[in-house]
């Protein structure tokens, strides 16, 4: 029997993992990228509220995000919503009421969603930061734990990002991995180093290293593929996907898409064997096989894909959700890569989906530029219901080079679920989904006026220019000419 | 009119492009060859290969004299189809400038993407120094779309000026219109970010020629417009404000309905003025302007040769000639003119060979 057919008998055993989880282990919550979490429910109801973060940045930077993406876990039987901010903080509030249960400070903006895990019986938060540091905090009163350098500190640093953690499991030890990308001003230094590195969770020592490229990473997808093969997928700006052994971090196989890839994969367990689904900024969605790096479908959308996608269970089939930058919410087959539905907002998506159940049917959200958060039907594709989130902070911002945040779900047992959002308007919304029902569906076009106003404006302007610049030319070339007689 | 029937074959792309109402959104108006890099090296684009193949081309089959437009038509062609099918980055005419400034913004953090967004603009330059601005008349797509449409009228009218007749005056008109109801439908539906700015530039394109055709303003004059285009681009990308997209809707093979009418915009106007959008709004093309005076080759008139019979005027699309007189800052380097003189009274001077005293001479005509 090949070893592949052997893995392939491991996996059939192996259960299929649920939808949600019952830990935030990595970027999007779980590996097939659902962005939600379920507990059992507690007594009280969650009630929306709103948080704001410290201070206010003033210039929009290419790469900044107001917030990260919520990750959702629980202290002493209260669900806690753990998210980092470009005011370098990471906040911990209770899920429930909004409260601020700890602050951590960090020296830079923290982009990347954290990771909670229970590690030594211990809850604990694994948080990066653009200062190039990863930290385990305690995630009942954010004392740090440890902390783990990636590059030490000098004159001419630029400038760092550092993706999602991912909690797993490098041979026996409980490891925290995460993608880097440090990079140096000066050109003698020339550095920008990119690379995916293992650390032991529970004290912060390096396990392994390994050094992918010189472009900013996505947040790694960490799979359990059988007892023995256990595997990190990652994505590079460069347009390569990677997958590495968890246990020594060596790179199995890659796949070279014809573009950039800012998107984060997902993972799933299709009929035929495991998946790996990744976006690019070509806008092509690609269905590859886990093992051996080979396509095996892909999808094209009409611009880009920055987010991830998300896999969820409809009618007993296997869709893959995707947002892009065309507008369009897609629903594809996991297995065929077929269009089920699309779903068209006013402006480009920009987040990865999140599913959640409400009464037993499959929802989807995502946030789109037109300023929205959308609910949508997973079967149908039919839009529920939209909530505004806000306008941004900045007039000028660079589309499709920020990784904005996406929503999370907390599901609770016999509760109406949560959506947690970190708005680029500012504020963090916490909204009952029951809530947010109610509130008006936002379908059909929107209004172009301010195109309609704007033209008018600029023909006059290049009208009077024109004209202004023609009797100039005329008089001069009167003046310069010979007089006539 | 044999000639323009591969040509007039293209004419379909752009409507292509925008006659799929329900577009299955799993295809794209048009879809590239090369889905993966030929070169596995990080950061290299097929794009820059492909261009650096049409720019040594184009340097080699320059120098041919026999048959040289026609050898032209055939470079624009292959550029054309290079621009649609093999090169994803946007090489419009507006994002080669973003795109420069965008890899300069990068360096010392991601050389490989610096050198990638650099690596065009800066072919382009390095050659139109060293070979003179050819860029415009054998390879900018742009170009070549619109060339394609003055030659439809030329083919038509069997005339190269172009006069502002009522009738010519009528279309025209109707043409905005129909492009205001355009971008209504196509806004109403949401297939369009209306906030893409190439629309206003299209919109600007049919004004000036509009005022051109009338008299209204000067033909030369008008073309210090492409100053404010060139720099209003320019801050823009400097201070990134969100121009989205206002590139050719065959480069980036992304869903672009704004580029799409634009590029039909600058085509049919075209027909009314020669090249309009070259001479009055092209930011690239100020570069191009800019660079053509200290290029090493230059296209001047002998005045001793000229017998004003006015051939090279009616021979230029981009109405850079006046007889004895070639204006460098217009021309694109496309040879018409020299071709069309009988009495090879225009010509290509190599000003590396030739000092500058000399091109002094030739122009004013006192060179024996
Ligand atoms: S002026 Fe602009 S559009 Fe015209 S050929 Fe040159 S670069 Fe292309
Ligand atoms: S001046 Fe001559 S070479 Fe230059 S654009 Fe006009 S016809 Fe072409």
């Amino acid at each position: 029997m090949s070893a592949r057919a052997l893995l392939l008998l491991g996996l059939a055993l192996l259960p299929s993992p649920a939808r949600a989880d019952s830990e935030w282990r990595m970027w999007r919550g779980t590996v097939e990228g659902a962005g939600a979490l379920r507990l059992a429910g507690s007594g009280e109801r969650p009630r929306a509220w709103q948080f704001q973060a410290g201070s206010h940045v003033w210039g929009y930077q290419p790469g900044l995000s107001v917030w990260s993406s919520a990750a959702l876990g629980t202290v002493q039987g209260r669900p806690l919503v753990v998210v980092g901010s470009y005011d370098a903080n990471v906040y911990a509030l209770d899920a429930l009421t909004g409260e601020r249960r700890w602050r951590f400070t960090t020296g830079a903006g923290v982009y990347a969603t954290p990771a909670i895990a229970s590690i030594g019986g211990r809850q604990t938060v694994f948080a990066a930061s653009s200062d190039r540091l990863l930290y385990a905090l305690d995630a009942d009163s954010g004392r740090r734990l440890w902390i783990y350098t990636v590059k030490a500190w000098r004159p001419t640093i630029g400038g760092a990002r550092l993706s999602s953690p991912a909690v797993g499991k490098a041979g026996e030890k409980a490891a925290v991995f995460f993608g880097h990308w440090v990079w140096d001003k000066s050109l003698a230094g020339h550095l920008q180093a990119g690379g995916v590195t293992a650390v032991d969770a529970t004290n912060g020592r390096e396990l392994w290293s390994t050094p992918l490229g010189d472009n900013q990473l996505s947040s790694p997808v960490y799979a359990v593929l059988g007892d023995e093969a256990r595997r990190l997928f990652v994505a590079s700006e460069n347009g390569n996907l990677y997958a590495l052994d968890a246990r020594d971090g060596k790179v199995l196989w890659s796949f070279t898409d014809r573009n950039a890839i800012k998107a984060s994969p997902v993972y799933f367990l299709g009929a035929r064997g495991p998946r790996v689904v990744i976006g690019s900024k070509a806008g092509r969605l690609r269905c590859l096989d886990a093992l051996s790096g080979e396509e095996v479908w892909s999808f094209k959308t009409s611009h880009w894909l920055d987010g991830s996608a998300a896999v969820g269970e409809v009618a007993g089939r296997r869709l893959v959700f995707v947002g892009s930058y065309d507008t369009n919410l897609y629903a594809l087959d996991a297995e065929s890569g077929a269009m089920r539905w699309s779903y068209r907002t006013r402006a480009g998506i920009y987040s990865s989906p999140a599913l959640l159940s409400d009464r037993g049917e499959l929802r989807v959200l995502v946030a789109s530029w037109d300023h929205h958060l959308h609910c949508v039907d997973a079967a149908s594709g039919r839009g529920l219901w939209t909530v505004n989130t806000g306008r941004p902070l900045w007039d000028s911002i660079t589309l499709g080079d920020s990784i904005w945040a996406s929503p999370s779900v907390l599901e609770l047992e016999g509760k109406s679920p949560l959506v947690v959002i970190g708005s680029y308007a500012g504020p963090l919304h916490a909204i009952p989904f029951d809530e947010a029902r109610r509130q008006d569906v936002l379908a059909g076009p929107g209004s172009n006026r301010g195109f309609w106003v704007r033209l008018p404006v600029v023909m006059l302007a290049v009208a009077a220019l024109t004209l202004i610049l023609t009797r100039r030319h005329r008089r001069a070339s009167a003046r310069s000419a010979p007089p006539a007689r | 009119m044999i000639r323009l029937a591969p040509l007039l074959a293209l004419l379909l792309l752009p409507a292509r492009a925008l006659a799929e109402p329900g577009m299955q959104r799993t295809q794209l108006p048009l879809s590239k060859i090369f889905d993966h890099p030929i070169f596995s090296l990080e950061g290299t684009h097929v794009e820059l290969f492909s261009l650096l193949f049409l720019f040594l081309l184009t340097t080699l089959v320059m120098a041919v004299r026999k048959r040289r437009q026609l050898i032209r038509h055939v470079v624009q062609l292959v550029s054309l189809f290079v621009f649609f099918y093999v090169v994803f980055s946007c090489l419009g005419v507006f994002g080669m400038i973003r795109n420069t400034i965008h890899g300069i913004s990068l360096i010392g953090t991601v050389h490989t993407e610096s050198f990638f967004w650099m690596s065009l603009p800066v072919c382009v330059l390095a050659f139109s120094l060293t070979s003179g601005p050819f860029f415009c008349g054998w390879i900018c797509p742009t170009g070549t779309i619109q060339e394609l449409f003055t030659m439809l009228r030329e083919a038509a009218t069997r005339r190269r000026a172009p006069r502002a007749t009522p009738v010519n005056l009528t279309l025209l008109a109707i043409f905005f219109l129909g492009f205001l109801y355009l971008v209504f439908t196509v806004g109403e539906e949401r297939r369009l970010f209306v906030e893409d700015s190439s629309l206003y530039w299209a919109a600007s394109t049919i004004l000036v020629s509009f005022l051109v055709l009338t008299g209204l303003a000067d033909d030369i004059a008008s073309r210090a417009l492409r100053w404010v285009s060139f720099l209003s681009i320019l801050v823009s990308a400097v201070f990134k404000t969100i121009i989205t997209s206002p590139v050719h809707f065959a480069f980036v093979d992304v869903f672009d309905p704004a580029s799409a009418i634009t590029t039909l915009v600058l085509g049919v106007s075209s027909i009314f003025v020669g090249r309009a959008w070259c001479r009055y709004l092209c930011p690239w093309g100020q570069l191009m302007s800019l660079v053509h005076r200290f290029s090493r080759v230059k296209i001047v008139a002998s005045a001793s040769a000229c017998t004003s019979c006015g051939a090279c005027v009616s021979a230029c699309r981009v109405g850079a000639v006046e007889i004895g007189r070639v204006r460098t800052e217009h021309c694109q380097l496309c040879f018409a003119c020299v071709d069309a003189c009988p009495h090879g009274g225009i010509e290509a001077l190599d000003t590396w060979r030739a000092p500058a005293a000399a091109e002094a001479e030739v122009r004013e005509g006192r060179a024996p």
